[in-house]
């Protein structure tokens, strides 16, 4: 079975194309296409630019996409769409695609979580079987552990998403927005060799990050115009303090729910830094970690199509009439029946 | 010779005769004797040099495991913990009082039939070893304290700064517990170890600070009515938390395979009043514990108190704002280990609500925590 997956949620704009072999369970990725809506240094992207970025290529993003896979359009069971969570004005503007398309070519659509997107994908290409997931990225930071037909979250932010805290110190630092900010922060952090106490909020299985964020804004300010710390400097504490705390609750989940492997996905992901700091984590326990690329990790239409075509499978669709978007949709929401 | 004679002979016989080559040089004084030298048994006699030596090879080995007994006693026990609290693993929170403490006590019937066998040998060994030092053999003396010295020297392992009494029983995402005597009750030793991942400075600071914040607080809490484990010692140079060992349960075990509390709506109510008594108490003193889930509950089975552990999150603060958020974490563990607790939770928040006057702005504030869930539809 084929299927189509939209992912714009953010300002990642991604068409990927899936098959599902359902008699030997193979999964092959047939096209995996992104464009990115990347703003100058010092801002941020904002909902409307975004949604005139994804509405200017999404067309093209889609012809390029069924050109690699090489199918044809009779091929396709169902187009799968972002429902959310994420920002409004780009969610809604793939979702019209979506819609159009399903009607045009007269096929189901299904409607799929973004979180649950990431996780099936994650544990799809790792391999990873029933492992603790942190989820982290510009818009989410949760830890979540499947339970009983849901993907249920234990601990996450109580304010703002440990890549909003790393994107906006970017921001501030003037740091180029290509590839992304986190890139260049991961770069910079590299080359710091000056730790600076920064305030570390955990909360039981919880994070805060709003007050690190301020705090490093008015260090900066302070200190840079001394010379008393150099922007690689604060990259690199901001970035240990962060990681070390994403680090502690995705232990403690692991300890409570005795689990042994842990999965990173989400655009922080990506980040090598993390990687190494939960393998060290996790080596302590005799565990495994698994991580993905930025093929994957970075938002991509691929995990929306893996992870609709698995809801297809069981025979979920998402009517015409109920194919909207939402900018609040909690992992948990999702009743997840492909899994036992 | 007549009959009275022959029993006088008799008596006489073996005392000591120094024409008969058989003889024992019983001493009761110390000697350096290589002759004539009895050794416990009537067969084991050293009349050479060369089964002199052959001897005190032998009685070396004697102590030696002597010293290897104690050591296979004290490595087998910690097997019996260990097993234990990795069965527990699963079924276990990042708290460090763990279900052994419940099932410190019982061991099969084969282990203790173990342990008493290895327990009887070195028995044996020692009241041996005891005799062949009545020899007053210089040799026999100076080979038992060879073997006794080699046998310490290797056996005598890798244990903890608390001594070899001291038995690991959990290792915590945050720390390793031990079991130790300290004084003449058994306790709990908290070691935080350091964690490789964490920057050098920034991990010494978090462990310090969590250190004298989990002592004071447990302090505190204690002085002030809650039922928490009592702190005898601090170390802060080792990271290490000396305290009571709790004998009972972990509430989540009670709620997850303890029949009694699943079914029983009274014992459901029982348990939500103890615990929304002691929440009541514990922010009554501006204590926010940080980490409040079913693992860090206990019920002491001495009394059925409830007792709260593992302060180690623990910090003070009279916010309404900071203790709506421990009260939510406390929710948040209870619904995502214990599906279908709604109605014992609210249970709890009533009996905390009974039991703390200024607990209606807590509540209200929780109320507004609860709807800040991200991606949560603020609607209704």
């Amino acid at each position: 079975m084929i299927a189509i997956g939209l992912e714009g949620s953010a300002n990642k704009l991604g068409i990927g194309i899936i098959e599902h072999n359902t008699e030997t369970g193979v999964v092959k990725i047939l096209a995996n296409i992104r464009h990115t809506h990347v703003t100058p240094p010092g801002t941020g992207f904002l909902p409307r630019d975004t949604a005139v970025h994804h509405r200017e290529y999404i067309i093209p993003v889609i012809k390029e996409a069924l050109k690699t896979s090489n199918i044809k359009i009779k091929d396709v069971d169902v187009i799968c769409y972002t429902k959310g969570p994420g920002m409004g004005a780009p969610l809604v503007s793939v979702a019209i695609v979506a819609r159009t398309l399903a009607l045009l070519w007269n096929k189901p659509i299904v409607g799929v979580n973004h979180c649950i997107g990431h996780i099936e994908m994650g544990r799809e290409i790792t391999g990873a079987d029933n492992p603790v997931v942190l989820y982290v990225s510009g818009g989410n930071t949760q830890v979540i552990a499947y339970s009983e037909h849901r993907y249920r979250i234990f601990g996450e932010t109580l304010d703002i998403a440990v890549g909003n805290c790393l994107d906006r110190f970017a921001r501030i630092l003037n740091l180029p927005n290509d590839p992304s900010p986190g890139y260049n922060i991961e770069q910079y952090a590299k080359k710091g060799k000056k730790f600076i106490e920064l305030p570390y909020t955990v909360k039981g299985m919880d994070v805060s990050f709003s007050g690190i964020l301020s705090n490093i804004e008015t260090i900066a300010n302070d200190q840079l115009s001394n010379n008393q710390c150099t922007p690689e400097d604060l990259c690199f504490s901001l970035q240990e303090t962060v990681f070390a705390m994403l680090v502690e609750i995705t232990e403690r989940a692991m300890a409570h729910i005795g689990s042994k492997e842990v999965l990173i996905v989400g655009g922080v992901g990506c980040n090598l830094r993390l990687q190494e700091m939960m393998a060290q984590m996790v080596e302590q326990r005799d565990g495994k970690v698994f991580a993905t690329d930025e093929r994957f990790c970075i938002d991509n239409g691929i995990m929306i199509a893996h992870a609709g075509l698995l809801a297809y499978r069981t025979g979920f669709v998402t009517p015409l009439e109920k194919s909207t978007c939402t900018q609040r949709f909690r992992t948990d929401e999702v009743y997840v029946a492909w899994r036992d | 010779m007549n009959y009275q004679q022959f029993i006088i002979k008799a008596m006489n016989y073996d005392h000591g005769g120094s024409h008969d080559s058989d003889a024992c040089n019983m001493q009761m004084l110390f000697n350096w004797d290589t002759e004539k030298l009895c050794i416990i048994f009537t067969w084991w006699r050293v009349n050479s040099i060369g089964f002199l030596i052959l001897s005190c090879f032998i009685i070396i080995l004697l102590a030696t495991s002597f010293e290897f007994l104690r050591f296979a006693l004290r490595k087998y026990d910690t097997k019996i913990q260990v097993s234990y609290s990795q069965l527990q693993e699963g079924r276990d929170a990042n708290s460090e009082e763990v279900a052994t403490q419940s099932n410190a006590n019982r061991i099969t019937y084969v282990q203790q039939l173990v342990r008493t066998l290895i327990h009887t040998s070195q028995v044996f060994l020692s009241f041996f070893l005891m005799l062949v030092f009545m020899t007053y053999n210089g040799f026999l003396m100076i080979s038992v304290i060879i073997g006794a010295a080699i046998g310490y020297f290797v056996f005598s392992s890798s244990v903890i700064d608390f001594g070899e009494s001291a038995i690991l029983i959990k290792q915590g995402a945050e720390a390793r517990i031990y079991t130790a005597p300290f004084l003449t009750r058994t306790a709990i030793i908290k070691e935080r170890f350091s964690k490789t991942y964490r920057h050098p400075t920034l991990d010494k600071k978090l462990t310090a600070r969590r250190v004298t914040q989990e002592a004071r607080c447990l302090f505190k809490c204690r002085k002030s009515g809650v039922d928490t484990p009592v702190l005898y010692f601090v170390n802060t140079e080792n990271s290490t938390i000396c305290m009571e060992f709790i004998q009972g349960m972990i509430i989540k075990d009670l709620l997850i395979s303890d029949n009694e509390y699943i079914q029983n709506k009274e014992k459901q109510d029982e348990l939500a009043e103890k615990i929304g008594i002691a929440l009541a108490k514990v922010h009554a003193v501006d204590v926010i514990h940080g980490d409040l889930t079913t693992s860090n509950l206990m019920l002491r089975e001495s009394n059925q108190s409830l007792v709260i552990i593992d302060f180690g999150l623990s910090y003070v603060s009279s916010l309404p704002e900071d203790k709506a958020v421990d009260l939510y974490v406390l929710e948040k563990a209870f619904l995502s280990t214990h599906p279908n607790s709604e109605e014992m939770f609210a249970n709890i928040l009533e009996y905390y609500q009974k039991n703390y006057k200024a607990s209606q702005g807590i509540l209200s504030k929780l109320a507004e925590v609860r709807l800040r869930g991200r991606k949560r539809s603020m609607v209704g």
